[in-house]
């Protein structure tokens, strides 16, 4: 059966070679088109209910969208004329940009500072230092320890400030969103229509260019927003922060670790192949083979409109690794046949090769597919996504590997090729020695070390932050903690409160009852460590009443200061927090990210259980915006986790007794590949490694890509097995399996460890996790896979003939 | 708040008749502490707006929240009264709608459009210093207040005031006090003082012309009236004629407020009544020594 496949291969060679020439260049046109979609957006699950209730609550309260400019003076006072100066011309230059709506800085807050100018008899907006040129100390005066602005203008030490960049919001787009919103919210009681799911298909299309364009602009805003900085850096440094300065430094980094590390890997693979191999045209050869992979993943992806995110930005990487795996154990077995038959012809080399290896690198191909495609049933969107993404990658690395390659070097004229490496043959062999002559000993001091590792496990725990996601020694980093410790900290949470109708027919816009059950929400979410800046009405309720001597205000009096307000001022101090329409009050907060040893999950909790304890029923509040949508990603993180193994660990299974046909081999087969998946589960525990979004893929990947090898040497062992009989089965066996093909799979791991290990310089963690890793995760299963392995075969065939 | 005195010979006979009447007593700030599960037990959120200081242990241990924003009613300051609408004290609601009514024409008719006038004619920094003249004209009574309250520091402060305002101030039209002697305005009526002395609001009463007041407040007002300075220095129509100048320039800074509130108010009469009860209430419960010159409810 293999044979006559592989001579039709080789027999439509130039077919073969034509149809992939037609398809890479309908790749190269539409590759240049793919795109990274780096936002947070990306991360999250959607069309869910905490989803859902997040876009709602945006569309009620319309938080703008800012990015904070903080300026450190580092030899004058925060409070001078230098700094004023610094700021309003900071200021003025960031207004000039084309999409800036406001700047709000502490030169144009307005400072009132009794309470008569809060009942409309005096303008408010003429109570800014722009119009007043209030002096340093008054400016201390009237800004240290504002209710409203600390932590948001000025940090709590008065040695920065802070001018918050507002963005005008594009109308089109937010008319856009509201109306998807809308029909979104039908999801929540469950009216949705197939014409409604339609709809928003629809209105997401027409959101999308858009939505691209602001990307493009943001960046470009980002890049002007430091250079107008820069003008001060003989003075004061300067730090930029919000979570969209945190999406464009996401995708800067995922930019250039796509072609950084891209391009490395293939360079460090290009001079391994040439150290194993010796010779040009096993670099070459291998390398056209990737790179036509990556070009068609990249046509296809980019025609079916599939988009990189943070998960998926190293598939670059993986692809290449992958399809030379397949590659290696081709070229290894071609020269085996080589070495074996010196005169053959390379029509008859190619058929042996195929002949040999077209199953098990097919099969090969299939797991690591099942692997990935174990991501599709994770529950996690942005998961499922990535496992898609390289489901079709492996489709493609199939056909390149299994098609296209042995129809190219079918034209190749004979040669005669290079050795092995010695040391390499040594280490084996003695591997090979020791299986045999004490298989028992062997696989439980194998099954001790990964038991061993396994117990760290118990020590996993799920944590995300994007802050932590960047090394600490990166300017970015720095910037961003900053921001983060100084004004009020990074991902925002917002609590949504349910006050009910006024009771008062009517007279009041706000009960005295309502802000004191804000109040003591506040209060009981400002207690934790990890909340930076909380903000809602009682900022300003706290600040009227230092206005007022001290004295509380009634409720009467509140309302007669929200209608005697101007509406703008109204808008601007609470609007963003107090929705009379609907009767819900918003408190934003912001979690500090870099808070030591903040354990989310606990805090979710124990904020859940103080909402309680202040009164608050469950049903009369929502948590929702970014912190809680992640939250809510890596509580299911691990039953996600499971579920994936689970299914992979099924599946491979399943895929294996297609392969060997006996269910002890398969058995055996999965032992391994059981082993280094928990392992490095294990590993992650052990260095304390949260486990997250990113790390979660890792254990999945590596089943996939391990149970290669296994399949190789299992492959090989069986056949090599028929050509002994009784008890030199055994013998025979891993003679066979130990010549080229463990060759083969050390080639693999070793380049695969190799380019992996260089993800470890990156600034971007989670891909120095993930490279690191999977690294390991290789050598466990390669080691496994040549102890272990063997062992447990060469006890299964001599008891079968004992 | 100023004074008519025409109004308030009529008002002083209010004041005789009503100030027998029982008042609501008063509570005092008091912190609520945590206790366990009584079910009759107000919520937190309850007694923060009631005035008073809420604790609550939390995760983070106990948390301490003192009130903004309080809604304190005359039912609330009577727990054991009887069913009905009694959380606002307002025996007579009739003749306080009327009198409102009457004002509410008195204002749109003629004392807004004199109001309108007097800010046209007159520049802002004239009105200010008019202002300032007429509270300088207060001084003598906020000295009587804060002496018979007690409170000494403040009433050597009003002396002081007086007598720096009057002198370097120029009839009171500037501040030195404040601006160069730090002598901080602190004003107090004969109604605080009362208050001081744990004497109630009484029922809520519509002066005419004046406004939302009280029995307490009437007879502050009333007596105010006839300890004036001017009773002293000025003879009889001529000093009328300068309490109806300080009217309308006390007047002139709120007409916009008031109109606006009537406005929006569903019920004028009961948004006016409610903000002075409570306003009384909470001034009641809280630090009364502190100058109340920044109060927002009149």
């Amino acid at each position: 059966m293999n044979e006559r496949i592989a001579a039709a291969i080789v027999k439509a060679r130039f077919f073969i070679i034509g149809v992939f020439a037609i398809a890479l260049g309908l790749a190269v046109m539409y590759a240049p088109s793919f795109k990274i979609n780096a936002s947070a957006d990306t991360l999250l699950v959607k069309n869910n209910e905490l989803y859902i209730k997040t876009q709602v609550a945006n569309q009620t309260f319309a938080p703008e969208e800012f990015i904070l400019l903080a300026y450190e003076p580092t030899a004058h006072a925060l409070y001078s004329q230098q700094t004023f100066t610094d700021i309003q011309a900071l200021s003025e230059q960031v207004e000039s940009l084309s999409r800036v709506k406001s700047v709000t800085s502490i030169l144009n807050i307005p400072l009132v500072t009794d309470a008569s100018s809060l009942q409309g008899t005096t303008d408010v907006d003429s109570l800014t230092w722009e119009a007043q040129q209030y002096s340093a100390s008054q400016m201390k005066e009237r800004i240290d320890g504002h209710p409203i602005f600390t932590d948001l203008l000025v940090n709590r030490e008065s040695t920065a400030t802070a001018i918050q960049i507002v963005f005008q919001q594009n109308e089109t787009l937010s008319k856009l969103e509201s109306q998807i919103t809308d029909l979104q919210r039908k999801r929540l009681d469950g009216t949705i229509t197939e014409a409604d799911e339609q709809t928003i298909i629809q209105l997401k299309a027409q959101a999308d260019p858009i939505r691209q364009k602001l990307t493009k602009q943001r960046a470009q805003e980002i890049a002007q927003i430091e250079e107008i900085a820069e003008s001060v850096n003989e003075r004061a440094n300067t730090y930029l922060g919000g979570s969209y300065v945190v999406g464009q430094h996401l995708i800067d980094i995922i930019k250039s670790d796509l072609t950084v590390f891209g391009g490395a890997i293939a360079g460090v693979i290009a001079l391994m192949l040439a150290v194993l191999y010796r010779s040009v045209k096993w670099v070459v050869f291998p390398l056209i083979a990737c790179a036509s992979s990556v070009v068609l993943t990249m046509g296809l992806l980019s025609f079916l409109d599939m988009r990189a995110t943070v998960l998926s930005a190293n598939f670059i990487a993986l692809q290449i690794i992958l399809t030379l795996a397949v590659m290696i154990h081709l070229i290894g077995s071609y020269r085996s046949h080589s070495h074996a038959d010196n005169a053959s012809g390379q029509h008859d080399r190619v058929r042996a090769t195929l002949g040999e290896k077209l199953s098990p690198c097919f099969y090969a191909t299939l797991t690591t597919s099942v692997g990935f495609g174990s991501l599709l049933f994770s529950g996690l969107q942005p998961v499922a996504d990535f496992g898609l993404m390289m489901l079709y990658a492996m489709i493609i690395t199939m056909l390149v590997s299994l098609l296209l390659f042995p129809s190219l070097l079918s034209l190749l004229p004979v040669t005669k090729e290079s050795g092995e490496s010695k040391l390499l043959k040594a280490l084996l062999g003695w591997f090979r020695r020791i299986s045999l002559r004490s298989p028992g000993m062997l696989a439980a001091a194998c099954i001790g070390i990964f038991a061993v590792a396994a117990i760290g496990i118990m020590r996993l725990d799920v944590e995300n932050s994007f802050i932590n996601y960047f090394d600490k020694q990166t300017q970015v980093y720095q910037e961003l903690a900053f921001i983060d410790q100084q004004f009020g900290g990074s991902t925002p949470m917002d609590i949504i409160l349910d006050v009910g109708e006024t009771n008062d027919s009517g007279m009041l816009v706000l009960e005295a009852e309502s802000v004191a059950q804000l109040q003591l929400v506040q209060a009981a979410v400002e207690a934790f460590e990890a909340t930076g800046s909380v903000t809602s009405v009682v900022n300003f309720t706290e600040l009227a009443k230092q206005l007022n001597d001290g004295k509380p205000l009634t409720e009467y009096e509140l309302t007669s200061i929200y209608r005697l307000l101007d509406d703008k001022v109204v808008d601007q101090l609470v609007g963003a927090y107090f929705s009379p329409v609907d009767d819900k009050l918003r408190i934003a907060v912001r979690i500090q990210d870099t808070t030591a040893g903040l354990d989310r999950e606990t805090f979710l909790t124990n904020l859940k259980s103080d909402l309680g304890k202040v009164g608050i029923n469950e049903g009369n509040y929502a948590l929702t915006s970014l912190f809680v949508l992640y939250q809510d990603i890596l509580s299911r993180l691990i039953s996600s986790q499971v579920i994936t193994l689970g299914i992979v660990y099924g599946a491979l299974f399943i895929v294996l007794l297609a392969v060997f046909r006996r269910f002890g081999v398969a058995l055996i087969a999965m032992i391994p590949n059981i082993l280094t998946t928990l392992g490095i589960l294990g590993v992650i525990g052990w260095l304390g490694i949260p486990l997250d979004i990113m790390t979660i893929t890792i254990a999945a990947i590596a089943m996939g890509i391990a149970v290669d090898d296994t399949i190789h040497f299992v492959h090989a062992y069986l056949r090599g097995a028929k050509q002994g009989d009784g008890s030199s089965q055994a013998d025979t066996g891993s003679r066979y399996a130990f010549g080229h093909t463990a060759v083969a799979m050390s080639f693999t791991t070793l380049i695969i460890v190799a380019g992996f290990s260089l993800f470890g310089l990156s600034d971007f963690l989670p891909s120095v996790y993930f490279g690191l890793l999977t690294a390991g995760a290789m050598f466990m299963a390669w080691f496994s896979d040549v102890t272990l392995l063997p062992a447990m075969l060469n006890m299964l065939y001599r008891r079968k003939t004992a | 708040m100023s004074l008519g005195k025409y109004c308030g010979t009529a008002c002083f006979l209010f004041t005789l008749i009503l100030s027998g009447c029982a008042s609501p007593p008063e509570s005092s700030p008091a912190t609520a502490q945590q206790s366990q599960t009584s079910s009759e037990r107000p919520s937190d959120a309850e007694a923060l707006s009631q005035g008073q200081t809420v604790q609550v242990e939390t995760s983070q241990g106990t948390i301490s929240v003192e009130p903004t924003v309080v809604g304190i009613t005359d039912e609330a300051a009577t727990p054991s009264s009887t069913p009905g609408d009694t959380s606002y004290y307002d025996p007579l609601e009739g003749f306080n709608r009327a009198m409102f009514g009457f004002n509410h024409y008195f204002y749109t008719y003629f004392f807004i459009p004199v109001t309108d006038g007097y800010r046209v004619v007159v520049p802002d920094v004239a009105r200010d210093k008019i202002g300032n003249a007429f509270d300088n004209l207060r001084e003598p009574l906020n000295l009587l207040s804060h002496t018979f309250s007690g409170d000494l520091d403040k009433a050597g402060i009003n002396l002081g005031r007086f007598v720096i305002n009057s002198t370097i101030g120029l009839l009171g039209l500037f501040d030195p006090a404040t601006h160069w002697f730090s002598l901080a305005q602190s004003e107090k009526t004969i109604a605080q003082t009362l208050r001081d002395y744990d004497v109630g609001s009484g029922a809520y009463i519509v002066l005419p012309v004046l406004g939302p007041s009280d029995v307490r407040g009437t007879f502050s007002t009333v007596t105010e009236g006839f300890l004036h300075p001017t009773q002293f220095i000025m003879d009889a129509p001529d000093r009328y004629y300068l309490r109806m100048f300080e009217g309308v320039d006390d007047f002139e800074s709120q007409s916009q407020r008031y109109e606006k509130l009537y406005e929006e108010a569903s019920d004028p009469y009961l948004y006016f009544r409610n903000q002075h009860i409570q306003g009384q209430l909470r001034d009641a419960m809280f630090d009364t020594n502190k100058a109340s010159g920044n109060n927002l409810n009149e």
